[in-house]
């Protein structure tokens, strides 16, 4: 079954996008930061997407993507961020990123996005 | 220093603020007005802070919350966080959250506004009375706001800003005429 991988260091975040998600019959996993995103996506063949922050510690969102990228690893990710600056959101089209989400997160707007990309 | 500056912070901060407070999603009971600094010092709250820098100035916000007193359980009632044995870490990490999105929102306007910053994540300070740290690192501005809920003090921001050296006469805070569209907060932009 398809899953979403939620890697944000807030778990007030992780909670609630989570429990959208698996209120709307979607499988989820969370990370609480880049290293630990980048672990569970190493391991979990069954992720399809990851919804992921950018300003985080260990590992910042971005830095993540990059190394999922260099790692040859087919997986959409969108990025769920209070960031919107262009460049950085450029730094994210050029990892592969495949959409951009401004906090807060609305579940309604972005549930058939979501759906889209893990068909 | 641009005397402007002063004006256009307090325009940011408030901005923020009420952004912030949308996403609880409760303000019609709320009321918020700037504040003077001495009021968040008598309450002793809690601070997060969250920093923006940038090649010409630095600024730190901070989020002035209770922890254990009346405000705290009013605030704790209002965002409805979880109780039982979390309860107080769940509370934390809200009032983390919520500080970033008060800095993630200036860090926008400022963005707007042709700035090239980069964004801090939020830290709990351990010490109380937060501004009075504040003041012994001699911020070039300040300005506070507050949120009152049935007159009674619930929740505080401050907005520092230090110039970096080189820069004191000629750096010059700008905010959109008008506020930031926040409309497309929340959707999903495909690239």
């Amino acid at each position: 079954m398809a899953k979403v991988l939620v890697v944000d260091d807030s778990s007030t975040v992780r909670n609630e996008v989570s429990g959208f998600l698996i209120a709307n019959g979607i499988d989820v996993d969370t990370a609480i930061d880049g290293v630990d995103g980048l672990s569970k996506i190493g391991r979990d063949p069954n992720l399809k997407l990851v919804i992921c922050d950018v300003n985080m510690p260990n590992m910042d969102g971005l830095t993540m993507v990059e190394k999922v990228k260099a790692s040859g690893k087919s997986i959409s990710i969108i990025m769920l961020t209070t960031e919107s600056n262009p460049s950085m959101k450029q730094r994210g089209k050029d990892a592969g990123v495949k959409g951009w989400i401004v906090k807060p997160f609305n579940g309604a707007a972005t549930l058939e996005g979501i759906k889209k990309l893990i068909m | 220093m641009n005397p402007a500056n002063h004006k256009n912070l307090a325009t940011i901060l408030g901005q923020s603020f009420n952004e912030m407070l949308s996403s609880i999603g409760k303000q019609q009971t709320l009321s918020i007005s700037t504040v003077e600094k001495k009021l968040i010092q008598s309450l002793g709250f809690k601070s997060v802070m969250c920093s923006i820098a940038s090649s010409s100035f630095k600024l730190n916000m901070l989020l002035h919350f209770p922890l254990d007193n009346l405000a705290a359980s009013h605030f704790i009632a209002l965002i409805n966080v979880d109780a039982g044995k979390d309860a107080q870490q769940h509370y934390l990490d809200y009032i983390s959250e919520l500080t970033n999105s008060l800095c993630g929102t200036a860090n926008r306007i400022l963005g707007v506004c042709g700035f090239s910053t980069g964004m801090s994540t939020p830290v709990t300070l351990q010490i109380t009375n937060s501004t009075l740290h504040m003041d012994a690192i001699t911020p070039g501005s300040e300005v506070h706001i507050g949120c009152f809920l049935n007159g009674g003090p619930l929740i505080f921001a401050s907005l520092y800003l230090f110039i970096n050296q080189g820069f004191e006469n000629n750096l010059l805070i700008t905010v959109p005429e008008v506020g930031i569209a926040t409309e497309n907060s929340g959707e999903l932009e495909f690239f």
